[in-house]
């Protein structure tokens, strides 16, 4: 970077061309021009990285695809003026729309009193018969969609009541500018936007009910990574518990957490997402949480924002605004929508049906409907069609991707708002949406922007204090405690699988590429430990050893392959994106794209795939290793840590058993028993050396490898991490707090560890018999690990249905009753 | 004045079993100016607690929940309700359709709902044809709603198994044939269509001896609950017209619930989860008492 530290004469100059600019384009297009400070190169490499890191978070929202645009590093200046005004006709916005949600579902002055007619509110979907009259918490925080006529007034193109959607982009988005760009914000007095979630924490709580306002969830729809980073990103920063629907159960008319403790209580909800997740009793099909709507009946817990709020988002509602601001706040209407014109009204209708060309055509709930359709809507469906004046749209310059400026485009501020007692509160900025295809009312894709509002502003007021502490559940999500489980068994078996192709080609390599007999068994052992068929493995290999390596490597389609591990095993983190520390998710997110990019570039049949293949799991296994360090470091010890331990224990136990007990099943082992010799077993050479213990075999026997002695290591060896004696004693140790919930696997565990501790069980291997009780007692251990894991999902991971076992086995499907009626 | 006891099961199986089975009842008749609960019991097997509360639409509704593993949901509810002849004023039956959309203008916030098309009463060009020809605007309200109620009666084929609970009135316009729900859904679509309001009234009806003035020898509508629809007059009196049975519903008619569509009143609504239940087994009995006065 050329002059990032120096403190430049231009500065003061570009501060006082920013604030005193008169519009968010002058003043943007003033700090692009102190861009050219930096090469080009630079901008473009920064750009990259904020890329990334945006990949990363798993932000590639839905309705938002960053492209390869991504965050486009050259911020949006608001000048102080002009936001000023923004900001307070988004708080009356707000204040109007807070009033308006609460009254459709209350006494309908609105209706009654004829200030908008009834077919704006009563046809539209998102109007919930089943929530009239409940009575709960008001709109707590929304967001508006605005855009800037060209030389004109700001005009809102879309309200988002349900749901501030998109707020996190908005702060993670001055979260990576800051990191990657710093330099951009030299001299200038942006607003900082962080006491954001703190003030909607504060809504929230203080919407809920008065008595324990504490125990709320932030409850999401697990609907793509975009969202999981969104409702991750708000849940962590509020010090909310993120529950899915499945988390949250009714009993007695009271709502409750599935916690690996049992139930815990909530009294509210603050639901994420712009989906209604009510309750499918009155919604049939949808997802939503069976009898919730009668605790709201009950007023045993409260919902912000209120459920069917969505319905005041109706675009045939605008040509109302001014009506239905002076009914609700008796004042003048500050932010005008984008004028509108209604074919519910029959004089408007004949303008649009003879004018057709002249307008753009919507449907109420936003969506285009193109001049050709209009006239059928028109005549089939006017309540639902809604036009405007086709009008221009200003514009902001774009960065592009070589860092020089390439233009400019139309764009959308989102703005966000929440209550604050009595009082609104409005984020400084925004989220900045630039749509690079031109049209900001319909776009397919966006690129994002930092938003800055320049001070000087009118005071700031600092939100209310809330005094509650932040409600922590005592006990762990069952959810959680789930995905954390598996997220530790997937990382375990990508890490043991990889580590055993390794050294199977290494032994391959050291016998001068010959399929040598010693080879086979291993191969078994690892098939055994994947759960392959070993005829499949072994019918692969003979068709092609590279392609099989491959496979079992990097196929993407491969069940058993460490790439799919590796991606379970992210898949799983993502879901627990409000738990695993930024940190810890970062290095796996990026170790599941760098192994998917080795996968990708691999020729399976080339000549220099077998390297390749081992050069990525190599790579993989210290980028593991990496992740392991990072969370233990950032993430809390807690009972979530136990249960991903725990996972990992149960995989390696399982590798550890069956790949012993079938390398110990081979002709290759059970023949050397005959032979009283000092002689090293080279198929028990090879697995101590897959299962990682070479050198802890040496250290302890000094001497070659040989049934008993391997048993005992392998077996009964508690200070030797990959022994089964040592998983076990894990286990049980993790399963004593549970042991009133979870009896059947700690009889399953205890049993199996004393086994193993007592060297009963290497007797099993190394001892008189094993020729014929090996397989046998491989099998056997596969079922009693199967058992214990069985055990522990019903006990700890499904409370609700605890001691209901056969019942797990349909878990997920629902059915919808309906009575007949005939 | 008629009394009625009247019995009405219904039982689910679950063979693989059920849990976490949340649901609403709409099956507790509500008063209505000529009909009177006076008495109403409800049990559930598994037996767990009941709430009762009033719907948007006016209705009692009891919500359950039963958390725990079962195998059979019943519903078996039981009640005694009086019913008495209503007269209906003359002039509400003789105002042309046209003024009558004229005195419901004011209105029209409070008869929104009964107007408004529904995923199971769409309205349109397919009911347009059944409006000119018994809703033109210079006929009587009465004498034009039972002539349609007629003509569904002669012209529809009352036939089981020819839909199900999500036929939606356009298909039945085309069909013409179906059950007692559907008939009501098209009598709606098509009053619905000519503007005036309407609603959905699931119900029972005493059946097993034939009905004065009515072909074959009992009502339809006795094996299970029944479906008909009330259309509302000039004077806020609400019709009951039965194109099942071609009658103006009357003395043998018990309501239960009203709606906008068959969705609104659903007699149990809800989720469990576990594996596909078959139908339910649902038996009604509606049994006269005593007869206070000439029927």
């Amino acid at each position: 970077m050329t002059t990032a530290a120096e403190s430049r004469p231009g500065a003061a100059a570009l501060r006082g061309a920013c604030v005193g600019a008169p519009d968010s384009k002058a003043a943007s297009r003033a700090l692009l021009k102190s861009l050219a400070r930096f090469r080009p190169a630079e901008i473009a490499a920064r750009s990259r990285t904020a890329l990334n890191l945006m990949r990363a978070l798993g932000m590639a929202p839905p309705s938002v695809s960053c492209g390869e645009g991504g965050l486009d590093l050259l911020p949006h200046v608001l000048p102080p003026a002009e936001w000023e005004a923004l900001e307070a006709g988004v708080a009356q916005r707000f204040a109007a729309m807070r009033a308006l949600t609460a009254d459709i579902y209350s006494s309908r002055r609105i209706l009654r009193e004829r200030i908008v007619p009834p077919e704006t509110i009563l046809t539209h979907p998102a109007y919930l018969r089943d929530c009239v009259g409940l009575r709960g918490p008001r709109l707590a925080a929304a967001a508006f969609d605005l855009v800037r006529e060209t030389g004109g007034p700001w005009r809102l193109v879309r309200d988002h009541l349900a749901f501030p959607t998109l707020a996190a982009f908005a702060l993670q988005n001055r979260r990576t500018q800051s990191q990657v760009f710093s330099e951009s914000f030299e001299g200038l007095p942006v607003q900082p936007v962080g006491a954001f979630t703190h003030g909607l924490r504060g809504a929230i709580l203080g919407s809920g009910s008065a008595r324990r306002a504490g125990r709320t969830v932030l409850l999401s729809a697990a609907a793509g990574p975009a969202a999981a980073f969104e409702h991750s990103f708000l849940a962590r920063k509020m010090g909310l518990t993120m529950a899915l629907t499945q988390d949250l159960t009714v009993r007695g008319g009271r709502l409750f957490l599935k916690t690996v403790r049992g139930l815990e209580r909530i009294d509210a909800v603050f639901r994420a997402g712009a989906g209604d997740l009510l309750d499918p009793v009155v919604m049939p099909g949808r997802e939503g949480v069976p009898g919730l709507l009668a605790c709201l009946r009950r007023r045993s817990a409260a919902v912000s924002n209120p459920y069917g709020c969505a319905a005041a988002e109706s675009r045939a509602l605008w040509p109302f605004t001014d009506r239905i601001i002076r009914f609700y706040l008796g004042s003048r209407a500050l932010l005008q929508p984008l004028p509108a014109y209604r074919a519910a009204d029959r004089d408007q209708a004949l303008l649009l049906r003879d004018n057709p060309g002249a307008f753009r055509f919507f449907t109420e709930l936003h969506e285009a409907v193109s001049p050709d359709s209009a006239a059928a809507v028109l005549a089939a469906r006017p309540d639902e069609l809604v036009a405007h004046r086709p009008a221009v749209f200003d514009t902001l310059p774009l960065l592009g991707a070589d860092g020089t400026a390439c233009g400019e485009a139309p764009f959308l501020l989102r703005c966000f708002a929440h209550a604050d007692g009595g009082d609104v509160r409005v984020m400084p900025g925004g989220l900045t949406l630039l749509a690079p295809g031109g049209d900001p009312l319909d776009a397919a894709a966006w690129v994002c922007k930092d938003t800055w509002v320049l001070a000087p502003s009118r005071a700031r007021r600092e939100p209310r204090a809330q005094g509650e502490a932040a409600w922590a559940p005592r006990a762990l999500g069952s959810r959680v405690a789930e995905a954390l489980y598996w997220m530790g068994r997937y990382a375990e078996r990508a890490e043991t699988t990889a580590r055993m192709l390794n050294v199977l080609d290494e032994i391959r390599i050291e016998a001068g590429g010959a399929d040598v007999a010693v080879a086979r068994p291993l191969w078994q052992a690892l098939a055994a430990a994947l759960g392959t068929p070993i005829r499949r493995m072994r019918a692969r290999i003979l068709a092609g050893y590279p392609a099989a390596v491959f496979d079992i490597a990097l196929g993407a389609g491969e069940p058993h392959s460490v790439l799919t591990s590796l991606r379970r095993a992210a898949d799983n983190a993502r879901t627990l994106m409000d738990y695993v520390s930024p940190e810890a998710f970062t290095v796996i997110s990026r170790l599941e794209q760098s192994l998917g990019a080795a996968a990708g570039a691999v020729q399976p049949g080339a000549p220099g795939a077998l390297p390749a293949v081992r050069a990525a799991l190599d790579a993989m296994l210290s980028e593991l290793a990496a992740f392991h360090g990072m969370a233990a470091r950032t993430m809390l010890h807690d009972e979530g840590s136990h249960f991903f331990h725990a996972g990992l224990h149960v995989e390696r136990l399982i590798f550890t058993l069956t790949a012993a007990a079938t390398a110990f099943g081979s002709a290759l082992v059970r023949d050397s028993r005959h032979v009283d010799s000092d002689l090293e077993n080279p198929v028990l050479a090879g697995l101590l050396r897959m299962l990682g213990c070479q050198d802890a075999y040496r250290r302890r026997f000094q001497r070659g490898a040989q049934p008993g002695p391997v048993a005992k290591l392998l077996l009964a060896s508690p200070q030797l991490p990959a022994s089964a004696a040592f998983c076990l004693g894990h286990l049980r140790r993790f399963l004593h707090p549970y042991r009133a919930r979870c009896a059947a696997a700690v009889r399953i565990v205890n049993g199996m560890a004393d086994a193993a501790e007592s060297g009963r069980t290497a007797a099993l291997l190394g001892g008189r018999g094993a020729r014929r009780k090996a397989p046998l007692a491989a099998w056997r251990w596969a079922e009693r690990i199967g058992e214990a894991n069985h055990a522990i999902t019903d006990a700890l991971f499904n409370p609700a249905a605890a001691g209901d076992r056969s019942f797990t086995a349909e878990f997920g499907t629902r059915a919808v009753a309906r009575g007949g009626s005939r | 004045m008629t009394r009625f006891n009247i019995r009405h099961t219904t039982r689910y199986r679950y063979p693989g079993g059920a849990v976490e089975s949340f649901g609403e009842l709409r099956v507790e008749p509500r008063e209505t100016p000529g009909q009177r609960v006076r008495r109403f019991s409800l049990a559930l097997r598994p037996g767990t607690e009941t709430r009762r509360f009033v719907d948007y639409f006016g209705n009692v509704v009891h919500d359950f929940a039963i958390p725990h593993r079962h195998t059979i949901l019943e519903v078996a509810s039981r009640c005694e309700v009086e019913v008495a002849a209503r007269k209906i004023p003359e002039a509400s039956l003789e105002v042309p359709i046209a003024e009558a959309r004229q005195i419901f203008g004011p209105h029209r916030l409070e008869h929104f709902d009964y107007k408004m098309a529904t995923a199971l009463v769409p309205t349109g060009a397919e009911f347009l044809p059944y409006v000119r020809d018994w809703l033109g605007p210079g006929k009587p309200m009465g004498e034009a709603l039972r002539s349609l109620n007629h003509f569904i009666f002669t012209r529809f084929e009352y036939r089981r198994g020819a839909t199900d609970v999500e036929t939606d009135a356009a298909s039945v316009a085309r069909r013409r044939r179906g059950v007692c729900q559907d008939f009501a859904h098209f009598m709606l679509g098509v009053l619905r269509t000519a503007r005036l309001p309407c609603r959905y009234v699931s119900g029972y009806i005493e059946s097993g001896t034939p009905a004065p003035g009515s072909r074959g020898p009992a009502l339809i509508g006795a094996a299970a609950s029944h479906a008909w629809v009330e259309a509302l007059l000039p004077g806020q009196v609400w019709l009951g017209l039965d194109p099942t049975n071609d009658l103006v519903a009357g003395e043998r008619h018990v309501v239960i619930a009203v709606g906008r569509d068959y969705n609104d009143v659903t007699p149990l609504r809800g989720t469990y989860r576990g594996p596909k239940a078959g139908k339910p087994a649902v038996e009604v009995r509606v049994e006269r008492l005593a007869e206070s006065s000439e029927s």
